[in-house]
């Protein structure tokens, strides 16, 4: 339905030719610029600078909640808290494979998703788990409210006394 | 370059980058990007005086107003008070937060904008015209699209102006009569503004709006090229004799019969003025779209996006005011809700979509405000200054009380 | 097909645009990377806030002590300064801004705001939010306006049968200005035109009143031959009945009631008579306690007020408004006195009580652009200030283009009205979460007979009790009951005794019988004990010795008065333990105002051991041979008593 003009074309990249405007070139180096631009703006803008997460502090209660010699599960913490006569720890329930909330089973644990075990003190003895169990920081508030810090892990022998 | 990479360049481009007429109307034809252009175009429709550009600059916003749209979906909580806290998210600890609402804010003015100056120039050009009857149909669905996404789009803030907007305009709905009530209960699916009008909204805005919006958009970007390009003077017959048949270049290469109800369009394309897409045509777009993305970044960089104090149901605003493009309608639906408020407006819109049914001579197509079409132009800006005038009034000239009186806020 | 020429501008436009986008993405780049991070931010769930404010400020450095019951954990930082939480720029979290139209909290709005959690009059630590509290009721705030929580309140006078009680010409004058003759009256001015006012005392004038006839007695030298009551003796009885504790007259006497200075003028000698030998029939919603004077001594009070209580005709001339009573103006007065929202606080048979003013219950919620200025009233900077000057004077506020106001002005001291302020600011529409309102617990006053008699001798008017009731009295009664001996509240609730002489309102004599006073007594050692007072071991001979050398080297006699040595600052604790408990002594020196935050005592506190000590030395004095009670002499003095008329 149309033939093209065979009048010679102005533009020399339609020729296939090298030679091209500065001014084009400017602009494609300009449009390659901007696509890094976005590409780094949109990794920087999916990171996510606030969180509406639950706190790494949590306030577990007074400590006769807990008797000594037994360990108590809290949940919302994701904590169990063992209590034996020289003191209290707060032994982490996230098992260290993938993040699954262990179940207290017999003297020990056990994961539900990949059947992970430890023994009564976080040790692995069975399962794909790499690490032991974690223990984090405890402290008593001005209430003597016991208080976990779920960002600082401590020592597993690390027990606090607790009045 | 090794075989294996340009291999898997080549599975991909079918064609080399184009050098010479046949690898360019290929191009054009082969890419699924592309081909939505004629591969061949009237150099006429690439002048600005032609197009105004408005529809690409449209379309431009639309993506932009999708890319930002997307992003902000990654921050937001269609949740009553949560939404409000978003907004301020967005503006205190968002990276790039405040700059993406702007953006999306300010493209969605500008599309409400161009969208309705593209609508203007087609009917001054005659665009409408046959063969391109359903095409201006499909573009006041657009148009009226665009205005549905802005108006559900601002109740997602959460703020003041959101929420008594919203409940204005949803009354205005309830003012039909006999259906209006069951009509703002699909809407709001609640008696009054709340968390399922703002979850409904919500998804009209993210979901059912933009794929109608797209939907609609391809169907009318298919439908330029099927009905011969843009309408350019070339189009229209050579003496003014409306009634003399002929035929587009479109049925004629589909070999429909001409009908007689429709004028049958004549041969028009005078091959020599035929010029390729590539890249005549690419390139002014790619110009138009930096432009334009230039222009909204700009904006959006030194001017704040609004926002109202968080929505309170127990105290109203003192006036309500909706965003700008809505104004027009409430000044309307001030007078009467029903027939402010939906009556005229559904009119207006029905008005608009008859008028190729019923205006069809082809005499002076192509030109702006031509002399052939001296009346139906001037019916057509009369009611555009109307909609402007109305809208100037309930921007500027509405106080406390919607109270006549220079009101600049 | 463009000519070279327009491809160089196409090239050029292209060129630019792109170099545009590019530097403008840069310039937003550059700006996110200069932003401030954010580097702590509290969230309070139940509250539904997350504030940020400790990206610049340190919650553990906070000054005052309020903090510590207000845990930043559990209130965050906006529940008490306001201001834009979420806000990580100073600017935008402090000032008033369109999407933020709510500033910082001023010290009155953080006082008022406390309301929002605190409900009752007594909010600890925010003196101007309870005291305007209570001003809501003593000024009959709830008559007019809506408050939620306050019911029609109970303060003027029922002016049914008021043409038996006084002229015309003094209705006249009060309504005038009620300052005129009453400067301290709560009663505030209505700026009445004196037309309306006529228009008032033709309706007042048509209420009947009670019969007065049976009190009328035999006493007040009406009919012949009977004798009339002698002022002298009634000047006593005014003095011994300690009227001047509440009543103003002679120079002297509270602000609490109105003044008597003109009552013999104003009462009827028939009306007075009746009124004081049985206070209630007459005026049952009154504050004053319901006395029942015997005929003879009210009869002589009659006397002295008629005598000495007048005015002097020449600084208030009462006969300038003598006129009669204009009785066609009756119902023309009657709309009035409801158009003005007088039955907000005066009952009168026929006009039912409705609320004439808008309802405040979300006053505290209005910006300061919401509030009515006029170039008289001036800027007000928040809501508090707004309702302090608006009380004061309500028609500064009267813009040119509104209805005048009907508001009458207050007489208050700009501390009151700022309470008044204060008190308002703090009703906000928006309820706290149910966890964080600490509610006033509801005054539970026994019913029955103890009931009949507190409500009969209106202790709560002076006394308060869980944070309900007046300030007369000083101390509140919370904890009286672990505080003195059942056997001396006996037997001061029978005769009252002065115990602090700095203290100028002092325990009218109500008149209270032997029973009735035992039946009090006990109840306030049951019901009003003080849990926090542990029992104490009695006294050793050791710690009395101990505590004698103690209290002297303590300087306690600068105060107080002991075996005849030092001042009467403070009560005298010679016979100390015939009022005092031991155990309340302990705590009160152990613990210092801890206690009783109301008492006037040193802020020091004792050890322990110290503390029971001086305790032990002081409960040991023995009564002075000069302030022993005769018993004989307290049984004659419950006589008379007995044989009061009690018809």
């Amino acid at each position: 339905m149309s033939v093209e003009t065979p009048q010679q074309d102005p533009n020399p990249a339609r020729q296939g030719s090298p030679r091209r405007s500065w001014l084009w070139k400017v602009g494609v180096y300009g449009l390659g610029a901007a696509f890094v631009q976005a590409v780094w703006s949109t990794f920087r803008f999916a990171r996510a600078t606030v969180s509406y997460g639950p706190p790494k502090k949590f306030n577990l209660g007074p400590l006769e909640r807990f008797a000594p010699g037994l360990t108590t599960f809290v949940e919302g913490a994701g904590v169990f808290v063992k209590r034996d006569e020289q003191g209290v720890r707060a032994m982490s329930a996230v098992c260290t494979h993938l993040g699954c909330t262990v179940r207290s089973e017999g003297s020990g644990f056990v994961c539900p998703c990949h059947g992970s075990r430890y023994d009564e003190e976080g040790h692995v003895v069975s399962g794909p788990a790499p690490d032991p169990l974690a223990f984090y920081e405890l402290k008593q508030d001005g209430k003597r409210h016991l208080v976990v810090d779920l960002a600082r892990p401590v020592d597993p022998k690390t027990r606090l006394r607790g009045t | 370059m090794s075989k294996l990479l340009r291999d898997i360049r080549d599975s991909f481009f079918r064609t080399p980058w184009p050098a010479d007429e046949r690898t360019k109307v290929k191009a054009m034809i082969e890419s699924l990007v592309l081909h939505v252009h004629a591969p061949k175009v009237r150099p006429a429709s690439l002048k600005f005086r032609a197009t105004w550009a408005a529809g690409l600059v449209s379309a431009v916003l639309l993506a932009l107003l999708t890319l930002t749209g997307v992003y902000l979906m990654f921050y937001y909580f269609p949740y009553p008070d949560v939404a409000y806290r978003s907004m301020k998210d967005l503006a205190f600890v968002v990276p790039f937060g405040k700059i993406t609402r702007n953006l999306h804010r300010w493209a969605a003015h500008a599309m409400v904008a161009m969208v309705t100056i593209h609508m203007v120039r087609v009917f001054l050009t005659g665009g409408y015209k046959p063969p391109r009857e359903a095409n201006w149909v499909a573009g006041v669905g657009l148009w009226v699209l665009t205005l549905g996404l802005s108006f559900t789009g601002y109740l997602l803030p959460w703020d003041q102006l959101a929420f008594w907007a919203v409940t204005v305009g949803a009354n205005m709905v309830g003012s039909i009569p006999g259906v209006g009530g069951y009509f703002r209960l699909l809407l709001l699916g609640d008696a009054s503004v709340g968390e399922s009008a703002l979850l409904r909204f919500y998804v009209l805005h993210c979901v059912v709006l933009p794929l109608a919006i797209f939907g609609i958009l391809g169907f009318h970007i298919f439908r330029v090229r099927r009905d011969g390009g843009l309408v350019t003077s070339e189009h229209a017959p050579e003496e003014s004799a409306p009634e003399k048949a002929i035929e587009s270049a479109a049925e004629k290469a589909e070999g429909k019969p001409a009908t007689a109800a429709v004028a049958k369009p004549k041969p028009v394309a005078k091959p020599k003025k035929l010029i390729s897409a590539w890249p005549h045509l690419l390139y002014r777009e790619v110009i138009v779209t930096m432009v334009t993305t230039a222009a909204m970044l700009a904006l959006s960089l030194w001017l704040d996006a609004p926002l109202e104090p968080q929505a309170d149901p127990t105290r109203t605003p003192n006036p309500a005011k909706a965003p700008w493009y809505f104004l027009g309608v409430q000044e309307l639906a001030h007078y009467s809700a029903f027939w402010g408020g939906v009556f005229i407006p559904a009119a207006i819109i029905a008005g608009l979509c008859a008028v190729p049914y019923f205006d069809r001579h082809l005499g002076g197509i192509g030109r702006t405000f031509p002399r052939e079409r001296l009346a139906a132009c001037t019916s057509f800006m009369a009611l555009m200054t109307f909609l402007a005038v109305v809208t100037v009034i309930g921007t500027y000239f509405r106080g406390p009380g919607w109270a006549f009186m220079y009101w600049p806020h | 097909m463009e000519s070279p020429q327009e491809r160089r501008w196409l090239d050029l436009a292209f060129a630019l645009s792109t170099a545009a986008v590019v530097g403008l993405v840069s310039v937003a780049m550059v700006r996110e990377v200069r932003r401030p991070p954010l580097k702590e931010q509290r969230i309070v769930p139940a509250l539904g806030l997350v504030d940020r404010c400790e990206s610049c400020h340190d919650a553990a450095q906070h000054k005052g002590t309020l903090i510590d019951s207000h845990p930043v954990e559990r209130f965050g930082c906006t529940t008490c300064h306001g201001g834009q939480g979420l806000s990580t720029t100073k600017n935008e979290a402090h000032l008033a801004h369109l999407d933020w139209e709510r500033p910082l909290f001023t010290r009155l709005e953080r006082e008022a705001n406390c309301g929002t959690c605190h409900q009752g009059t007594a909010v600890p630590d925010a003196p101007l939010l309870s005291s305007g509290r209570r001003a809501l009721v003593t000024r009959g705030c709830a008559g007019c306006h809506e408050i939620p929580g306050l019911a029609p309140p109970e303060i003027a006078p029922e002016l049914d049968g008021l043409s038996q009680k006084v002229k015309p010409a003094w209705v006249r004058a009060w309504l005038t200005d009620p300052a005129q003759i009453d400067p301290a009256h709560e009663m505030p001015r209505f700026d009445l035109k004196p037309d309306q006012i006529e228009a008032l005392i033709a309706f007042l004038w048509t209420l009947p009143g009670p019969d007065l006839g049976p009190h009328l007695g035999p006493h007040l030298g009406v009919g012949a031959g009977e004798p009339k009551g002698d002022s002298d003796r009634g000047k006593i009885a005014v003095g011994e009945r300690r009227c001047a504790t509440c009543h103003r007259f002679e120079g002297r006497g509270g602000t609490f009631a109105s003044s008597l200075d003109l009552a013999g003028a104003k009462i009827a000698p028939a009306w007075m008579s009746a009124y004081l030998t049985d206070t209630h029939r007459l005026r049952p919603h009154t504050r004053m306690p319901g006395f029942r004077i015997p005929a003879a001594e009210a009869a002589d009070i009659v006397a002295y007020a008629t005598e000495q209580w007048v005015p002097d005709t020449e600084t208030t001339p009462l006969a300038k408004f003598d006129g009669e009573v204009r009785a066609p103006l009756a119902e023309q007065g009657k709309k009035l006195f409801a158009d003005l929202g007088c039955r907000g606080c005066h009952e009168v048979s026929g006009v039912p009580f409705v609320r004439v003013g808008m309802p405040l219950s979300a006053m505290g919620d209005k910006r300061v652009g919401d509030l009515v200025t006029t170039t008289v009233a001036g800027p007000v900077s928040d809501v508090p200030a707004y309702v302090a000057r608006k009380v004061v004077f309500p028609k500064a506020f009267d813009a040119p283009n509104m209805t005048p106001s009907k508001m009458p002005s207050y007489r208050l001291e700009p501390t009151e009205a700022m309470a008044v302020g204060v008190a308002v600011g703090a009703m906000k529409a928006r309820p706290r979460p149910a966890a964080y309102v600490r509610a006033s617990k509801p005054l539970t006053l026994p019913v029955g007979a103890t009931g009949k008699l507190i409500d009969r001798y209106r202790c709560l008017v002076c006394h308060r009790i869980g944070g309900e009731g007046g300030d007369i009295s000083r101390i509140p009664l919370d904890g009286e009951g672990s505080r003195v001996t059942r056997a001396w509240l006996e037997q001061f609730l029978k005769s009252p005794t002065t115990i602090r002489m700095d203290q100028a309102e002092r325990m009218p004599v109500l008149g209270i019988d032997a029973a009735e006073a035992a039946r009090l007594a006990a109840w306030i050692e049951s019901s009003l004990a003080d849990a926090r007072i542990p029992d104490e071991p009695a006294a050793t001979a050791e710690e009395v010795a101990k505590g004698k050398a103690l209290y002297e080297k303590s300087g306690c006699a600068s105060c107080h008065l002991a075996e005849g040595k030092g001042t009467m600052k403070g009560p005298v604790l010679d016979g100390a333990s015939e009022r005092l408990q031991f155990p309340y002594v302990v705590a009160m020196l152990r613990l210092g105002n801890a206690v009783v935050p109301e008492l006037r005592h040193p802020k020091e506190t004792f050890a322990p051991a110290d503390a029971r000590a001086i305790a032990a030395w002081v409960c040991s004095l023995p009564v002075p041979k000069s302030l022993q009670v005769d018993p004989a002499k307290v049984a004659d003095a419950d006589a008379p008593k007995a044989d009061a008329p009690k018809n």
